[in-house]
C-alpha cells in the first residue's frame, strides 16, 4: 500500500516537473474562427496565439486614452462599434488638442485578412500598425517608450500583461501583441449577406438585383466575401492629386492618386466616404461612378467612362450594400469599450 | 522498508533526469564547449577619435556636428580557416553612440573554435521587417522603426551644420529588393585568428571612420540634402557610404 502510495506520487510529481511551463496557461484557439466561405486569414496569430486574458488585454487597450500624449483619445475614440469602427461621421478625426487628422478614419472588420493597412497601404503588419495612429502627432501624438513606461507604472495593467503574456515587465511588444489579438478577433460575417450566403435568410427583390449589379459592376474591386482585393486603385474622384496615396509610400508616379479598395462590409455605417470623406452618402457615391468619374493617367481602366447605371439599379445596389451590415458585430459585447476597471 | 527505499530512489532518480530534460535540447552539442567574444566598433573621424558634439569639415566644406548616431548590426557569423561556419541565431544589435557602452557588443555562445573571419549586415534583414511586432533591439521603443511606411530604420545620423539651416537627418533603411539598403560586410583578420574558448573573451576592433559617410563612394551633401525619411536612392547612398567606413583594426585573444 505505501509503496503504491509513493509511487502514486512518484508519478504525480514527475508529472508535474514535466508540465511545468514558465509562459501563463493559454486556453488554446480561444475565439477566432474563420468563417466557411472566407479565405485564409493573412494575420494566423504566428507567435501570438489568442487567448482570453491577451485579447481582454487588448480591448482595454484599445479604449483606453492612457496610450495618447495627455489621455485625451483611445483608438475607440475615432473607431466607435456604433459606426462599424469607423468615426462618428466624420470626414477627419479628430486628434489631440483637436489637431485634425488628413484621411478619413476607416471602419474595422476582418482585420486578419488585411494584407496591408491604411488608405495608402504604408503599414506591412496588424501588429506594428497601431504605431501609426499612437505616435502620428495629430492623432494620439505618443512615443512608444513612453506608452510603456505610463503602462508600467500602472500596477492594474502590469497584472493585466502578466496574466496574458507572463513576465513582470510590460513590453511593447506585448502591447502590439494584445491590440492585435484585439483586432484580428474582429470578424463581420453575420450580415444578412452572410446569412444569405449561409442560405439562412432570403434576399429581397431588390437586394437580390441589386447583388447581380454589384457582381457585374463593382465585385471586380470590392471582392466577395471580403468586398475588397485590397489593391491599390484610382477610382476617377480627382485630376489633381493633393493627397499621392499610394505614391508616398512607392515613390512611384504610376500609384498617384491611387488608394486602397476599402471593404465594404458595414457600408452604411462608414460614412462619409472616400479617403477624404467627401461624399456624404451611399447616393453621392453611386452618383460619381456613373456620371462623376474623371479622367487621368492613373484612373483605374475599369472605371473609364464609368459605370452605365439608372437609378432603379443605383437604388437596387444601394439595398443590397445595407445587407452588409452586421447587426451582430455591432453588438458585439466583446467589442464594446469595457467597464472602467 | 527495501522497496520503499528503492521507490524513493528511483523516483528521485527520474525527476531529476526529467528536470534535465530541458537542457538535452541539443543532445550532441553538450560536449562542445562554448565561449564569448565581444566586438568593440571604434568610432574615428580619419584617424581622431569622433564623438558627438564635435564640428567636422567635409572635402565639400560642409561643416556637420552629430548629435545622434544609432545602426543596427545584424546577422553575425564567423568562420574558421577550414570553411567551418557558425552563425548567432536572433543576431540583432543597436549601436547608439549616445548610450554609453553600446559600441561594445558580446556575443555569447559560441562554439569554441579558432576563427578566421566576422561578418554581419547593417541594418535588419526583410524577415524582420514583416513579421510584426519585435523585441530586444528590434523594438518599437527603440524608435528605429517607419511607423507610417513599415520597415526598420537601419540607421540614423542626425546633426546641426552651418550650410543646413534646420540641421540634418538621415534615417536611412530600405528592406525591399529595389530599394534595398542592407550591406554585408566580412572582414579576415589579418592572418590572425580569434581563438573562442571557455574562459576567455576575445575582442574584435573595428573601426568605423565616420570621414567616410559624407567622402566616400558617393560625396554627400547637407545643403543639397538636409533630410531623408524614406527608403530609395538617396538612402542608398547613405548606405553604401557607411557600409565602407567599417575596417578591421585588429583582435585580442
Amino acid at each position: 500500500m505505501k509503496t503504491q502510495v509513493i509511487g502514486l506520487i512518484c508519478a504525480l510529481s514527475l508529472l508535474a516537473a514535466c508540465s511545468k511551463d514558465p509562459s501563463p496557461d493559454r486556453q488554446p484557439a480561444f475565439g477566432f474562427e474563420r468563417p466557411a466561405y472566407f479565405p485564409q486569414p493573412i494575420y494566423q496569430f504566428t507567435g501570438n496565439p489568442v487567448t482570453e486574458a491577451g485579447f481582454n488585454l487588448g480591448r482595454r487597450l484599445f479604449y483606453d486614452p492612457l496610450l495618447s500624449l495627455n489621455g485625451t483619445i483611445s483608438c475607440g475614440s475615432c473607431h466607435a462599434q456604433v459606426h462599424a469602427f469607423a468615426d462618428h461621421g466624420k470626414a477627419f478625426s479628430t486628434g489631440i488638442y483637436g489637431r485634425q487628422g488628413k484621411r478619413n478614419a476607416p471602419g474595422m472588420a476582418n482585420m486578419a485578412w488585411n494584407p496591408s493597412f491604411m488608405w495608402d497601404g504604408g503599414i506591412n503588419h496588424i501588429e506594428v500598425m497601431p504605431v501609426g495612429p499612437l505616435t502620428d502627432t495629430v492623432e494620439m501624438g505618443e512615443s512608444i517608450i513612453s506608452i510603456v513606461k505610463k503602462l508600467n507604472n500602472n500596477a492594474s495593467y502590469r497584472r493585466d500583461f502578466k496574466q496574458a503574456f507572463g513576465g513582470d515587465t510590460v513590453t511593447d511588444q506585448h502591447m502590439l501583441q494584445a491590440l492585435a489579438q484585439f483586432m484580428g478577433m474582429m470578424v463581420s460575417a453575420d450580415s444578412k449577406y452572410d446569412q444569405y450566403r449561409k442560405g439562412q435568410a432570403n434576399l429581397s427583390t431588390s437586394e437580390m438585383a441589386g447583388l447581380g449589379l454589384f457582381r457585374l459592376h463593382c465585385s471586380s474591386c470590392h471582392t466577395e466575401p471580403l468586398f475588397s482585393d485590397y489593391s491599390f486603385r484610382n477610382n476617377g474622384i480627382d485630376t489633381q492629386f493633393k493627397d499621392p496615396g499610394r505614391m508616398r509610400i512607392t515613390q512611384d508616379i504610376h500609384d498617384q492618386g491611387k488608394f486602397k479598395v476599402p471593404s465594404l462590409r458595414n457600408v452604411a455605417l462608414t460614412n462619409p466616404y472616400m479617403h477624404d470623406g467627401r461624399f456624404a452618402t451611399l447616393s453621392q457615391v453611386m452618383d460619381h461612378y456613373t456620371q462623376g468619374v474623371k479622367s487621368s493617367p492613373t484612373l483605374d481602366p475599369s472605371l473609364q467612362g464609368g459605370i452605365p447605371l439608372s437609378e432603379q439599379e443605383k437604388q437596387q445596389i444601394i439595398s443590397f450594400l445595407l445587407t452588409l451590415t452586421d447587426y451582430t458585430f455591432l453588438s458585439d459585447r466583446r467589442f464594446a469599450e469595457p467597464l472602467i476597471p | 522498508m527495501k522497496l520503499k527505499s528503492f521507490f524513493v530512489a528511483a523516483c528521485s532518480l527520474i525527476i531529476l533526469s526529467v528536470t534535465g530534460c530541458k537542457k538535452e535540447d541539443n543532445p550532441g552539442n553538450e560536449a562542445t564547449p562554448k565561449g564569448n567574444f565581444k566586438i568593440e566598433f571604434e568610432h574615428l573621424y580619419g584617424t581622431s577619435e569622433f564623438e558627438l558634439g564635435t564640428a567636422y569639415t567635409t572635402s565639400s566644406s560642409e561643416e556637420l556636428t552629430y548629435n545622434s548616431v544609432r545602426y543596427y548590426i545584424s546577422n553575425i557569423r564567423l568562420k574558421t580557416a577550414s570553411g567551418d561556419e557558425w552563425v548567432q541565431p536572433e543576431s540583432y544589435y543597436l549601436v547608439d553612440l549616445a548610450a554609453t557602452g553600446s559600441n561594445i557588443i558580446t556575443i555569447p555562445d559560441v562554439p569554441a573554435n579558432d576563427y578566421t573571419e566576422v561578418t554581419y549586415t547593417i541594418g535588419v534583414d526583410s524577415a524582420h521587417n514583416v513579421s510584426g511586432a519585435q523585441t530586444g533591439a528590434l523594438s518599437q521603443s527603440n524608435n528605429m522603426f517607419w511607423s507610417w511606411n513599415s520597415g526598420y530604420i537601419f540607421m540614423k545620423f542626425e546633426g546641426t551644420s552651418p550650410q543646413a539651416a534646420s540641421g540634418f537627418a538621415y534615417h536611412v533603411g530600405g528592406f525591399k529588393a529595389v530599394e534595398s539598403a542592407l550591406h554585408t560586410n566580412t572582414h579576415g583578420f589579418g592572418g590572425a585568428m580569434m581563438m573562442v574558448k571557455p574562459n576567455a573573451t576575445p575582442q574584435l576592433h573595428l573601426a568605423v571612420d565616420m570621414k567616410k559617410l559624407f567622402d566616400g563612394t558617393n560625396t554627400l551633401s547637407v545643403a543639397a540634402t538636409p533630410f531623408i525619411h524614406m527608403p530609395g536612392a538617396d538612402a542608398r547612398k547613405v548606405a553604401e557610404n557607411f557600409h565602407q567606413c567599417f575596417t578591421f583594426e585588429h583582435l585580442h585573444n
